[in-house]
């Protein structure tokens, strides 16, 4: 994240209206991050085992 | 581009917003965090998390630098329970004393959250709810099953066996009946044996985090904190008939909840903020889109020049 906007969130006298654009830019970035996907989402592909099972067969096989 | 408040003369504009909520720390003496979330739209979500964080470093306050006394101005249907807690807990590593403001309605996961405040003082005709489960397995294509549904269809099943086999006695018949496996048998196949396995999971879940917030904050100093919880958390997540149920001021005192009702003014003031919040995201000024039937919340931190 750029310095810029790390100081601008810092900022205490940040107007209503600056917070709430703020934080709506902060949603979008998470939403692009995550690739549309909510949390709960994400966190159950990163725990399902078959992700992890398969990982283990690409090891075998090298 | 950003909408700027400056286009809506004629409308609320967003300095107005800000002298409301102003003028309700002025009337209550004390900080005021705002926490909007948009009708259905807005549920509560992992992702507040942070930027109510961010909003609180923002103007000063942190664990490290306590506020002594903060109200809450909570407006939401709710959304995800672990969301809920973490926020409850957020708040009070922030403040001494919380004090929730309950304009209108904060159902739910909203309702957990209002578990870590020293008192809930409700709106006019303000709500709010059980927390019991809902699942939907895909939100626009399916209707929210309940928990609670799920136990009154038990209590049908039982019931049932109970009438087949007295008329049975009075017939005088030998033979007995297995009514209550052909109808939770069709239970299961209706909703999934693993989702309802989900369902008392996520019970269990929910009863943990209120059962945390009641007695590290809520009954702290009551030398019977323990029962009184216990009753709370029996009332939210088994007694009431629905998910939906709605617990005004009479139900929740009814409960043992500290809820206090709001005087007129004080009631009055706490709406208009309600009201201008909800007139600021209809003209798209804030709480704006993310994606279909999902807006980002309104928050805000007035420290009310304390």
């Amino acid at each position: 994240m750029p310095q810029v906007t790390i100081e601008k969130k810092k900022t205490k006298d940040l107007s209503t209206l600056d917070v709430q654009n703020l934080i709506y830019e902060g949603y979008l970035e998470t939403f692009k991050l995550r690739r549309g996907k909510s949390f709960d989402e994400l966190l159950k592909m990163a725990n399902d085992p078959r992700r992890y099972s398969k990982v283990r067969k690409k090891n075998k096989k090298t | 581009m950003y909408l700027n408040s400056s286009i809506m003369s004629s409308q609320i504009t967003i300095e107005e917003l800000d002298k409301l909520a102003l003028d309700l720390c002025a009337f209550r003496k004390k900080p005021l965090l705002i926490l909007y979330y948009h009708e259905f739209e807005g549920d509560m979500r992992e992702e507040d998390i942070t930027h109510i964080c961010e909003e609180i470093r923002r103007r000063g306050v942190s664990r490290e630098n306590k506020l002594d006394n903060l109200d809450v101005l909570l407006h939401t249907m709710g959304g995800d329970p672990h969301t809920g807690y973490r926020i409850a807990q957020l708040i009070r590593d922030i403040t001494s004393e919380v004090t929730f403001l309950i304009p209108e309605y904060a159902f739910s996961a909203g309702t957990l959250t209002c578990m870590c405040g020293n008192a809930i003082r409700l709106g006019e005709c303000a709500v709010l709810s059980p927390f019991d489960i809902s699942f939907a397995p895909r939100r626009e294509t399916s209707e929210d099953i309940e928990l609670m549904s799920i136990d009154y269809f038990r209590e049908f099943v039982t019931d049932s066996r109970a009438q087949v086999e007295r008329m049975l006695q009075q017939v005088r018949s030998g033979s007995s009946t297995d009514i209550d496996s052909a109808l939770l048998v069709e239970m299961t196949r209706q909703v999934g044996a693993l989702n309802i396995g989900r369902f008392y999971r996520a019970r269990t879940l929910t009863g943990y985090y209120a059962e945390m917030l009641l007695l590290e904050y809520m009954f702290e100093h009551l030398p019977n904190r323990e029962d009184v919880t216990n009753k709370i958390i029996r009332g939210l997540l088994f007694e009431y008939p629905t998910h939906d149920f709605h617990m005004d001021f009479h139900i929740s005192n009814k409960l043992g909840l500290p809820v206090e009702e709001m005087t007129v003014a004080e009631s009055d003031k706490a709406k208009s903020i309600v009201s201008a919040l909800r007139q600021l995201t209809v003209l798209g000024v804030i709480c704006r889109t993310i994606r279909d039937a999902y807006k980002a919340p309104f928050i805000r931190l007035y420290s009310g020049g304390q």
